[in-house]
């Protein structure tokens, strides 16, 4: 966006984000809406508050447990032929691999 | 009290089918010719046509008031939007008369959205779709389930809340011949149904059809006169909250997904009406999907916060209880109009035609277009 929208100020600050991030809102995709996705259901989307403040929409990397609203969740990347898709996965997940 | 100065007089349905085997200009044409009979009027009558559509779906105005042969008009308005536009059609056809732009307004939907171009799995196009569609969060009924995850998370809500809302309104449905869906549905039912889209059931979605809507809208002092009573338009708004975002998708910037654009009109609503929630008699909430009900009921103040769910499951929205809501059966049951059904079955109601689902109080009905950002609701009276 070309400028703030919360004051209208045009121009904007990069801010890094270290990643860290908590499910504000969740769906579970169990039916496939577009062809692309068939291959990929059941699979969860969620808006992520990122630690930083901004919110983002990114998919969930499940894997055994669930994942719930309010959970904390860690930024991974996900490489496709020619895109780098943000994802998140659970907290505890991205630790247990540190 | 209000300065209302128009009431919806007269409306018109095609049947609702999976494949209508006909064009959207034969079909918008019967809906709108059905409503101009059913007000009483003649063609030579209509000086307005107003519609909406989604990516194209439906057929210019111009297009319409050219195959009934209407007269010269005054007031022919297409706009790009979906189920936010029926009361906010309704509100610019009121507001054209007020201007003595238009005497009597057509405001229709029609498209074949079953076996034509249909918008649940449509690809909006819009500037953050770019960043939507590869992660595979692409429908609409996506964006509408990530506020319920909210809404439910916050306010205590369970599957068993979600549920009552296509529960009760099925109970409608089965009284309502033009409804899709009329077999009955009960909570074991409900909850046997596999997720579509967690929390979303198929219950929980509406179900795309094809067919059209009308209804006439009329200047007050003409309208008295009519083959019906007046629906009086006693109150219109349309609302898009702070930060509504790039495009129908984009809710990243918005706050707050428990309240939707209901909780930014309602005082503006209420205060044009000179009435309160309480006066409320029926309502009539958009649903394209069951959470949108729920919020609504809040966002209205026909509902405590955080208690729609207990109240819907408690019985009060059926025709014996304290608000009946959604006596269509909804855009769940009934059929998925973009909520021109939902307009349409408030001005029966309040007119006193809505048969053997007629509530029995019904001279202040509340009316909704519209699921998240944005949307716009109608106070329609008996006249006073």
């Amino acid at each position: 966006m070309p400028a703030c929208p919360y004051c209208g100020a045009r121009g904007h600050q990069e801010v890094e984000a270290l990643g860290g991030g908590r499910v504000h809102a969740l769906v579970r995709v169990h039916r496939a809406l577009t062809p692309a996705m068939r291959g990929e259901v059941p699979y969860a989307v969620a808006v992520v508050q990122l630690d930083e403040g901004a919110r983002v929409v990114a998919r969930v990397e499940e894997g055994s447990a669930p994942v719930h609203i309010d959970d904390a969740v860690r930024a991974c990347f996900v490489d496709h032929e020619d895109w780098t898709e943000l994802r998140f996965e659970p907290e505890s997940a991205a630790g247990a691999r540190r | 009290m209000s300065a209302a100065r128009a009431a919806i007089t007269g409306v018109g349905y095609t049947a609702f089918s999976r494949d209508s085997g006909r064009s959207v200009l034969d079909l918008a044409a019967e809906a709108c010719a059905a409503a101009i009979d059913d007000a009483g009027l003649d063609r030579a009558d209509v000086d307005g046509v107003a519609s909406f559509s989604v990516m194209h779906d439906s057929v210019p105005c111009q297009a319409v008031a050219t195959t009934l042969a209407l007269p010269a008009q005054g007031l022919l308005l297409d706009v790009d939007l979906g189920g936010q536009a029926p009361c906010y059609l309704v509100g610019l056809a009121a507001a054209a008369i007020h201007a003595g732009m238009a005497r009597h307004v057509l405001v229709f939907r029609a498209m074949n959205g079953r076996s034509g171009r249909r918008v649940g799995t449509m690809e909006f196009s819009g500037m953050g779709a770019q960043f939507r569609y590869p992660i595979g969060y692409d429908s609409y009924l996506m964006y509408v389930a990530m506020w319920a995850s909210r809404f439910l998370h916050e306010t205590g809500g369970t599957a068993e809340d979600l549920g009552a809302v296509p529960i009760a309104q099925r109970w409608y449905a089965e009284r309502n011949p033009r409804a899709v869906r009329r077999e009955p549905l009960d909570l074991a039912a409900y909850l046997d149904q596999p997720y579509v889209v967690e929390p979303y059931r198929a219950a929980d979605c509406t179900v795309e059809v094809d067919g059209a809507c009308a209804v006439v809208v009329s200047a007050l002092d003409r309208a008295r006169d009519l083959r019906h009573p007046p629906a009086v338009v006693a109150a219109h708004a349309y609302r898009a909250g702070e930060r509504s975002g790039l495009d129908i998708g984009d809710h990243l910037l918005w706050d707050d997904y428990t309240r939707n654009y209901t909780s930014w009109l309602a005082d503006d609503l209420y205060r044009q009406a000179g009435l309160g929630p309480g006066d409320v008699q029926l309502a009539e909430i958009y649903d394209c999907f069951s959470s949108t009900v729920l919020i609504g009921l809040e966002g209205l103040g026909l509902c405590g916060r955080g208690e729609a769910g207990g109240f819907v499951r408690s019985g009060a929205t059926l025709l014996d209880g304290s608000l009946p809501v959604n006596t269509h059966g909804g855009l769940l049951a009934e059929g998925y109009l973009h909520g021109m059904n939902t307009v349409a079955e408030a001005a029966l109601q309040v007119q006193g035609r809505g048969g053997e689902r007629q509530a029995p109080r019904h001279e202040v009905c509340a009316v909704t277009s519209g699921a998240l950002m944005d949307g716009s609701a109608l106070i329609l009276t008996a006249a006073r």
